[in-house]
């Protein structure tokens, strides 16, 4: 039997298919590269690249298809098997012309990503193609094995895709504790993934030499195909809920509506819903109970200005620091007074005064119980006040723009001042960016000394990620882990969860160095946007935007473990607490876009599984 | 004895629940040509595909050329060729490509005699398969199946499909390319009156079983059928070898197999009258074989 023929005679019966592929692969980077070309950035290609090398599987069943297709029909069939051809060699060569074929048209859009990138970047991109290459490699083999025995192409390639995603969501549905696809299969499982990826072809492509040589044939019609199409998206949406919205509902419970974010803060060990409700929990069921019968609308009431003319600003924006003392429950905040000048886009601000305050709930309401004036600390009063502020034991670190007071709140009905400082450092800070996770940088340490080298290093960290943050919450929560002594960070970006280890530190500064990320899938961008809010709590780094929760296990140095994820998608969480077993309390509000009062929304608290 | 360029020995074959072949027996003579008549989906082509290793028997076994069929698969399609029934070809290749590709399985292709075959039997070679008529198409399938110069040829229903004319045209060139040349032609068909020019052997497969084989004059010799207007006392029943009986106003019709002069005698002594006897052609004689009713509804 002559090779080259066979080759030759199976590159010509695929070449309108391998035509057809790779103008669809290509079609998504050749626009974008002439959408960068009209923009004036140049001709080359990023995004949809990946975009398209992550469709190559089923491109690739199709050409699998149609590379048996012709010599399957049962005439055909007759004509070529009548003739002293030896089938498994036949069968081989055809398998793997089509297979290389494939391999090269999927390397079209990345080798012109590549060289469109040197030519007008001056260097290349990288793209992420071996898992979608070998998933190709496993797509095309099941399509390959099924069309030998069923024969019709539309029929074999829903087969094949079907069986292909059952085996890759066949390791999540095994007691293997896989969770995340990113780093479970990744990082941690990828080489038995990649067992599955390649033995699945190895079989596949075994099965198809003997169905050709036996001639085996598989007779579908109608009514299967539509069960294979049902079976498809039954498991398509297992995949789907397995990685979008995984973390169980013990409890949800209707709260009154109210105005205003709904917030969730930190007494000691309880949660607090809106600064008036203790919310326990008893055998997974939510209970709101007032703070010894206290006002129902928590202490927002207190914060009208008391003179004409002026306005306050509160820190806390949303939420409370509170502090137990015995039975005692105070809370503190900064308040910032200011008034106005101008209108519209001339309106300036002018910052007179700040207080801290502390508050100790009574029967009936929030008293004030003492007040610091700090105002002092405003240098620059025009216009923009940052505020933030910390309890460290008994130690309330307060920061007003670049100066920070510690205050003793041992007694928080008398509050001691035990430090003030302006300090440059707190001036700076660093946006980080794609270029901060080239090269080592340095964070200012916050000089304060009443509190350990821990917590300053934490906070220094903290102030300079949230600094300029609009939801401002390093009163109740750190992005900084700390496990077996070494510091750790996680901030989220647009595509991923990036994580920044703490190298080394002086008098003076932190010195810092990207470590690991943790991209996010297609699934995980499609969901949320813009996590605001982000927050470390024992091993484990959550964060949320409107819709979505993630939380993700970042206890190992080496990479980022998705746990869970919590999407609702018309609704709004507002706020969230991790009690102390884990479980995930939520504040969120149903508000879809066709709701046109707002007395039509509900508010809900959800009680979310401790995701592990 | 002469020598089998096939023999084929019990075979069954099912598909599914569904039996096919219920024990075929059969035997081509070397350089004979073999007519193997069967009405349609009687099993001619299971047993073809059968006989060259396309398919497992449940039992029984072929012989090809001295070689099994299922064991020595390879060299039995080495030194066969076959044309299937409407046999389709890569469209998109030309004439000149499918020769090479095929020549490609044949380690002793003949490419002049192909040459030779091509432009005998008229074929454009740059054409592509897909614009070819049908009776080019079956031209070229032919041509396929006889370029590397084989012993035995397997020809499926070669001219389904094709007008009176271009079948009367196709089977000249497979008497003129075959029959000089002391090939086995194994040839199926349903049509009669195509094999019977040119066989020179015949097999009739009914319902799974071969019911005749034999020479093809000896067939025609030995078949007759009687007109007669039978005696009140006539029993026909004590006759062996009935095929058909037939009715037909007073007289009556019988189609018997195997005739000699005692089966002529006892039918001359059951008639009333005079008794024509008739020669039957193959067609005539498939049909009472296939249909025949052997006498069960005789009623005289």
């Amino acid at each position: 039997m002559r090779v080259s023929g066979i080759i030759h005679q199976q590159i010509c019966q695929l070449k309108w298919h391998l035509l057809a592929c790779l103008g669809l692969i290509m079609v998504l980077p050749v626009e974008e590269a002439i959408v960068n070309l009209k923009e004036g950035d140049g001709f080359f290609t990023t995004a949809m690249t990946s975009l398209a090398v992550m469709f190559s599987p089923l491109l690739t069943g199709l050409i699998a298809c149609a590379n048996v297709q012709g010599d399957l029909n049962e005439k055909r069939y007759i004509f070529w098997r009548s003739k002293p051809a030896d089938v498994k060699l036949l069968i081989t060569l055809k398998f793997f012309t089509g297979l290389v074929a494939s391999l090269l048209i999927i390397a079209c859009p990345v080798v012109f990503a590549i060289l469109s990138n040197i030519i007008w970047n001056g260097e290349g991109i990288d793209i992420f193609v071996p898992l979608p290459i070998t998933i190709a490699i496993m797509t095309y083999s099941l399509c390959f094995a099924c069309n030998v025995v069923v024969r019709k192409t539309a029929r074999a390639w829903l087969i094949g895709m079907l069986t292909g995603c059952f085996l890759l969501v066949l390791p999540f549905m095994l007691p293997l504790n896989l969770r995340d696809f990113v780093s479970d299969i990744m990082f941690l499982k990828f080489g038995f993934y990649l067992t599955i990826i390649l033995v699945a072809p190895a079989a596949a492509f075994i099965f198809a030499l003997y169905a050709a040589k036996h001639d085996w044939h598989l007779r579908t019609n109608l009514k299967s195909l539509l069960w294979i199409g049902a079976g498809l998206a039954f498991i398509l949406l297992m995949l789907f809920s397995s990685q979008v919205a995984n973390i169980k509902v013990l409890h949800e419970k209707e709260i009154e509506t109210s105005f205003g974010r709904n917030t969730l803060d930190y007494a000691g060990s309880r949660a607090v819903f809106q600064g008036y409700s203790y919310v326990d929990i008893d055998k997974n069921s939510i209970s709101l109970n007032n703070i010894s019968g206290g006002p129902e609308f928590g202490i927002d009431d207190n914060l009208t200005s008391r003179v004409e003319g002026y306005y306050v600003r509160r820190y806390p924006n949303s939420g409370r620091l509170y502090k137990n003392v015995g039975d005692d429950i105070y809370s503190f905040a900064i308040h910032a007074y200011y008034h106005t000048e101008g209108k519209g886009p001339s309106l300036k601000r002018f910052y007179e005064k700040v207080y801290l305050r502390s508050y100790k709930h009574t029967d009936k309401s929030w008293m004030p119980v003492c007040e610091l004036d700090i105002s002092d600390c405003l240098t620059d009063n025009i216009n923009s006040i940052r505020l933030a502020m910390r309890m460290i034991d008994n130690r309330l670190i307060a920061i007003v723009n670049d100066s920070y007071v510690v205050v003793d709140t041992t007694d928080p009905g008398e509050l001691k001042l035990i430090d003030k400082k302006k300090l440059d450092a707190l001036k700076k800070y660093i946006r980080l960016t794609y270029m901060d996770r080239q090269k080592e940088f340095a964070i200012p340490l916050v000089p304060v000394e009443e509190i350990g080298l821990e917590e300053r290093i934490k906070l220094s960290i903290d102030l300079n990620y949230w600094y300029y943050g609009f939801r401002n919450e390093i009163n109740e929560s750190s992005i900084v882990d700390v496990h077996d002594g070494k510091f750790s960070f996680f901030i989220v970006d647009f595509d991923d969860i990036v994580r920044f280890d703490v190298t080394r530190w002086d008098d003076e500064k932190v010195y810092c160095k990207f470590s690991t990320l943790r991209p996010f899938t297609i699934l995980e961008s499609v969901t949320g946007h813009f996590y605001d809010d982000k927050f470390v709590k024992n091993g484990k780094f959550y964060c949320y935007d409107d819709h979505t929760l993630m939380v993700f296990d970042v206890r190992s140095n080496s990479r980022i473990r998705k746990l869970g994820h919590f999407v609702r998608m018309d609704y709004d969480i507002e706020d969230m607490a991790v009690l102390d077993d884990g479980n995930i309390l939520l504040c969120v509000r149903w508000n879809p876009e066709f709701l046109t009062r707002s007395d039509e929304q509900k508010k809900y608290l959800y009680l979310l599984k401790n995701p592990e | 004895m002469t020598e089998s360029a096939i023999k084929i020995e019990g075979l069954h074959f099912s598909y599914g629940k569904k039996q096919v072949l219920k024990g075929v027996d059969l035997e081509v003579p070397k350089g004979s040509i073999f007519g193997f008549l069967g009405r349609n989906g009687t099993g001619k082509t299971t047993t073809i595909k059968t006989l060259l290793g396309l398919q497992k028997p449940r039992a029984g076994r072929c012989i090809i050329g001295g070689l099994d069929s299922f064991t020595q698969t390879l060299e039995v399609r080495r030194r066969i060729g076959f044309m299937a029934e409407d046999q389709q070809m890569y469209g998109w290749m030309t004439i000149s490509r499918i020769i090479k590709w095929v020549a490609g399985f044949y380690a002793n292709w003949d490419y002049k005699f192909a040459d030779e075959l091509a432009d005998r039997l008229g074929l454009p070679k740059n054409t592509k398969v897909k614009a070819l008529s049908k009776g080019q198409n079956s031209s070229l399938a032919l041509l396929l199946a006889l370029g590397h110069r084989p012993d035995i040829v397997i020809l499926d229903d070669p001219t389904l499909g094709l007008d009176p004319i271009a079948r009367k045209d196709f089977l000249r060139h497979v008497i003129d390319l075959l029959q000089s040349n002391g090939v086995t032609v194994f040839f199926s068909s349903h049509l009669l009156y195509e094999i019977e020019p040119v066989a020179d052997h015949i097999a009739i497969l009914d319902k799974g079983v071969i019911i005749k084989a034999s020479k093809t004059e000896q067939l025609r010799e030995s078949i007759r059928k009687f007109v007669l207007a039978p005696k009140p006392e006539a029993n026909f029943k004590g006759l062996a070898g009935i095929l058909d009986v037939l009715k037909v106003g007073d007289n009556v019709s019988i189609t018997v197999e195997d005739c000699n002069e005692e089966k002529r005698g006892k039918l001359k002594g059951m008639s009333a009258n005079s008794m024509t006897e008739v020669a039957l052609n193959l067609d005539e004689i498939f049909e009472a074989y296939v249909i025949g009713n052997r006498g069960r509804e005789l009623s005289v």
